[in-house]
């Protein structure tokens, strides 16, 4: 090892030390929030509503089953199940990703109920004009359901991430 | 066989090789993490343009979809951010471990 390389070495070395120490000896400070069962729960529970209620509608696809006003009452339990985690996660310190991502599943489940192509959320695509009596196609629920799953996913493969690594390992 | 003993001579490199390996280890998941993920983005996309142009889905639906899609990947990528201030959490922790012993023997308390 050359000289300036045992330089480099030896001064990021001193940056970790002086990093861990500080980090150590203020136990209270983390970079981010610790593991959460709730929010865990909370995101499984979610997640298996929502995709079960687009495999329904998949199933019943362009029918008058699908009608938008048929089926209100699950974007209505959808905002409470939401409401009851955004103030979860928002509780947490030091939980400014998740906060996020939960923004985020609002943002793909229940949008701001536009009901236009300005929005971006199912319920956006289910109460379309166009899509009011008998819901989405076939096509645009399956692509909707890959991208709600998506969201959702990433915020318990966050969740899954702090369980994981911030364990202590002995 | 390596030497595990922490002495003051070896302290810098032990705490860089523990911090090293634990975000070595860390940073292939948050890789594996992002190429999976920005597969299934691409793959999602194909289906919009496919549905799109077989006229399986309206314009308003396909508009819908695509910001419905900015969601997803804006997500993924906090993910990925949070995930890796895991893998930094762990090394930080990893590097205070192996030289706890050291430590808190010279001072004569635990300090850390």
């Amino acid at each position: 090892m050359n000289l300036s390389t045992r330089s480099h070495l030896s001064r990021l070395a001193a940056i970790v030390l002086a990093v861990s120490l500080v980090v150590s000896a203020c136990t209270s400070i983390r970079l981010i929030s610790a593991y959460d069962q709730q929010t865990d729960e909370a995101l499984t529970a979610l997640h298996d509503s929502t995709d079960e209620f687009i495999a329904k509608l998949i199933a019943n696809a362009k029918t008058s089953k699908n009608a938008f006003n048929k089926h209100k009452n699950f974007y209505d339990e959808t905002d409470m199940q939401l409401r009851r985690l955004e103030f979860r996660v928002g509780s947490i310190p030091d939980n400014r990703q998740t906060v996020k991502l939960v923004a985020d599943i609002r943002a793909s489940i229940l949008g701001e109920g536009k009901c236009t192509a300005d929005g971006g959320s199912l319920r956006d695509l289910h109460c379309l004009p166009e899509n009011a009596a008998k819901g989405p196609s076939k096509v645009a629920l399956e692509i909707s359901r890959r991208n709600v799953n998506q969201t959702i996913r990433a915020a318990l493969a966050l969740e899954l991430a702090k369980k994981q690594g911030l364990e202590p390992k002995n | 066989m390596a030497n595990d003993t922490v002495t003051s001579d070896n302290l810098g490199d032990k705490i860089f090789n523990a911090a090293k390996t634990s975000f070595g280890d860390n940073y292939k998941l948050i890789q594996h993490f992002l190429e999976h993920e920005s597969e299934k983005l691409a793959i999602t996309l194909r289906m919009i343009i496919q549905a799109s142009a077989e006229n399986q889905i309206t314009g308003a639906e396909a508009k819908i979809l695509l910001t419905q899609q900015k969601i997803a990947a804006s997500a993924i990528l906090t993910s990925a951010e949070g995930i890796t201030a895991v893998a930094v959490q762990a090394a930080i922790d990893a590097s205070v471990k192996v030289i706890r012993g050291f430590v808190n023997g010279k001072i004569g308390f635990p300090l850390l």
